[in-house]
């Protein structure tokens, strides 16, 4: 070479991006440069003197292409070529080349240089190529005609097929029976407007594996332009995991005992459990997609959607509306008291609450009653303090302790005494209630005669019956002598049921009081009257506390609505049973179960 | 026998007080007055009552508190002290004798019964 050669190497030495090959008439590399070097990752040691058909891949070395482009350069001045080439360690690449034939001053050849760069679309492709198959994600590229172009290996294990057995098969055959149809009308239409999105948005998914299982999956659709064409690249996502997960939450959801609301950002109802439908009225598909306000009461509706802003603002499991009393709205417009729990849930379709609901009525109710207890437990200490001094200094002066009267002062100051202690028995009752009903009654078991306390209560309660001339009949078992429960307490029901028997009477009426054993362990005791009889709505009023019945006779005797309801209370504190029977005009007649002996452990 | 023995009765509520102690008086027997327990302090300081009638429920040191005291100390142990009380729960009874109360009565007194239900703690 000449000298001026040698200076023009150089420079083609450094080409980078090229890689230049000098070659003797023969083909054998005389001259490389480092782009050859870079491009086919050979040092020049390795390649001098060789036959440059070792860059050639198998096949084209077979069929001769590279003596065909020799002498094709020769011939024709340059020949241009494109196709794979084979570099060190077997590695392929695709380059496009350009062989000029080099002649001397007389026109005689005398070798070949060897322009050759790695095409650019081809080096993307590899790059592509590398990144499909490393991906976590099964990946198949789908040409226009629905033929698998390129899968990676998580495909192969998805779906349990090779690779081969894949390409330029139809996409088809990823999916079950049922979707092979209509699939390539989807391709089509998605073809014809291309853009990345997820497929079937809203749909269930699914694909076929080669041994015929199905399997449900979520997949992204990326269209790209290549060589070939246009062409789709298809994520395949198997999220059989995920929707186990999710079948596994609404089962327990379904089953929980709670109310239990599943709320989406927009303030709709996004799942509902049985429990839910039962405590509102409401059936699940009337609920489903419809704002969650419709089970508030109306006056709290404007402030929700603040509150539920709030909430997604900063979402934290916590009790709802901490401090304010919350209602809840049923199908049928009634309210009722609720406890609310709200979690915050993240989802793919955004984050979500869930809400659940206690209906806390009961709770309300008893607490109600404990408080009302409480208070006139607390009350009747003050209420009992006047009624000393009342009942206290007209005895002394009845008892004429103080000094002599006369028979009206005397009178004036009974009446006095009388009321005050007709007060202080119903002070007693109000007590007694609240005690019972706030769980501070224990009951004393004692062995007693039954003729004994009810001919004594008869007794206390002679003067009444006389004044109205009502007759006491008495008709006891001879079954039944002693039992052996809290005497004071059923004195104190006995006198209740005869004293009203006797103030519902008529003049000249009568009362019965019969006792008979009911079964191995109870024992009943009926009072009948001959009165006014009850009417069928009243007898659901009557053991009410502080309810009485609106009859004239109601009015006119001193009640306080109180007896029955603590009768009924002392019975069921027994576990004893009591009811009424009754006929307008005919007369009423209470009866209650009570046990012969009670076990206080 | 019974005009030499000495009640003291402690009550806050000025006519309970009368009332109690108009009775016994009535019935003969001598009565001392107190409305606190500070006053029931001094006054059994100055001079050993026979009986106390204790209202429980007192302002400031109540009812149960003054019996306590009185019983912890060797001086005063031997007073027997009758709880006034006009709850009628089991548990009042039971805080009662508790304190070391020798019986309770519930109120309202009855005046006619009065003068039997406290001679047997004389």
């Amino acid at each position: 070479m000449k000298n001026t050669d040698e200076l023009h190497w150089k420079a083609l030495d450094e080409v980078d991006e090229y890689a230049i090959l000098l070659l003797d008439t023969e083909g054998h590399v005389k001259k490389w440069n480092k782009g050859a070097e870079k491009l086919k990752g050979y040092r020049s040691e390795e390649v001098l003197e060789k036959s440059f058909k070792m860059f050639y891949t198998v096949e084209d070395q077979a069929a001769g292409i590279p003596e065909n482009l020799l002498k094709e350069a020769a011939i024709k001045g340059k020949v241009l070529y494109e196709g794979w080439r084979v570099g060190k360690n077997n590695r392929i690449f695709w380059t496009s080349e350009v062989i000029t034939a080099l002649h001397d001053d007389h026109a005689g050849l005398t070798g070949f240089i060897k322009i050759s760069r790695p095409h650019e679309g081809q080096l993307a492709q590899e790059r592509f190529r590398l990144v499909v198959e490393s991906a976590p994600n099964a990946m198949v590229l789908v040409n226009r005609d629905g033929k698998i172009n390129l899968v990676n290996g998580q495909t192969e294990k998805l779906f349990g097929y090779t690779r081969e057995e894949l390409i330029d098969h139809p996409v088809e055959l990823l999916l079950p029976e049922q979707f092979k149809h209509h699939h390539p009308q989807w391709r089509d239409k998605f073809m014809d407007a291309p853009k990345t999105r997820a497929m079937g948005a809203g749909r269930d998914l699914f694909a076929r594996r080669k041994n015929g299982t199905e399997f449900p999956v979520e997949i992204g659709l990326n269209p790209m332009e290549t060589p070939e064409g246009p062409m789709v690249l298809a994520v395949i996502i198997d999220i059989t995991e995920r929707k186990r997960a999710e079948e596994r939450f609404r089962l327990v959801v379904e089953s929980a005992p709670n109310a239990i609301v599943l709320i989406n950002h927009e303030g709709r109802i996004a799942l509902v459990n049985g429990a839910t439908e039962k405590l509102f009225g409401y059936g699940r598909q009337e609920l489903l997609g419809k704002e969650v306000e419709l089970l508030i009461p109306a006056r709290f509706r404007n402030m929700h959607p603040h509150y539920r802003a709030t909430f997604f603002a900063m979402p934290q499991m916590r009790p709802m509306g901490v401090g304010r009393d919350l209602y809840a709205l049923r199908k049928d417009g009634s309210e009722f008291p609720v406890e609310i729990g709200l979690n915050p849930i993240e989802s793919q379709e955004g984050n979500l609450v869930l809400a659940s609901i206690i209906d806390i009525t009961e709770r309300k109710v008893l607490e109600a009653n404990r408080l009302k207890s409480d208070f006139l437990a607390n009350m009747s200490h003050e209420l009992r303090t006047p009624l000393n001094a009342i009942l206290g200094f007209s005895e002394l002066l009845i008892d004429q302790k103080i000094g002599p009267l006369n028979t009206r002062q005397r009178q004036y100051l009974q009446d006095v005494h009388d009321s005050g202690s007709h007060l202080l028995q119903l002070i007693n009752n109000v007590l007694d209630l609240a005690k019972i009903e706030s769980g501070k009654t224990e009951l004393l078991a004692e062995i007693f005669s039954l003729s004994e306390v009810i001919t004594g209560v008869i007794n206390t309660l002679e003067s009444i019956a006389a004044k109205k001339e009502v007759t006491i009949r008495l008709e006891l078992s001879k079954a039944l002598s002693f039992v052996r429960i809290d005497k004071n307490k059923f004195r104190q029901i006995l006198y209740n049921l005869l004293s009203n028997a006797i103030k519902f009477n008529r003049d000249h009426g009568e009362v019965q009081i019969t006792t008979l054993p009911h079964d191995a362990d109870t024992f009943m005791v009926r009072v009948t009257d001959t009165g006014i009889g009850i009417s069928k709505e009243n007898l659901k009023k009557l053991f009410i506390p502080f309810v009485q019945l609106d009859s004239g006779m109601a009015r006119q005797h001193e009640g306080s609505g109180l007896g029955l309801a603590l009768t009924k209370n002392i019975v069921e504190l027994h576990r004893g049973q009591i009811g009424v029977d009754s006929e307008p005009g005919k007369g009423t007649s209470f009866w209650i179960i009570l046990p012969l002996h009670i076990n206080l452990t | 026998m019974t005009t030499e023995k000495i009640i003291m009765i402690v009550d806050d509520n000025a006519t309970n007080l009368k009332l109690a102690s108009d009775v016994l008086e009535i019935e003969g027997f001598h009565v001392v007055r107190c409305s606190d327990a500070e006053g029931a302090l001094a006054s059994i300081g100055k001079k050993h009552p026979d009986l106390i009638l204790m209202d429980i429920a007192l302002p400031g040191i109540d009812g149960l508190e003054l019996t306590r005291m009185l019983k912890a100390s060797d001086d005063t142990r031997h007073i027997r002290v009758i709880a006034l009380t006009a709850f009628a729960m089991k548990q009042d009874h039971e805080r009662a004798l508790a304190a070391g109360c020798d019986g309770f009565i519930t109120k309202p007194i009855d005046t006619r019964r009065f003068k039997d239900q406290i001679i047997p703690y004389l």
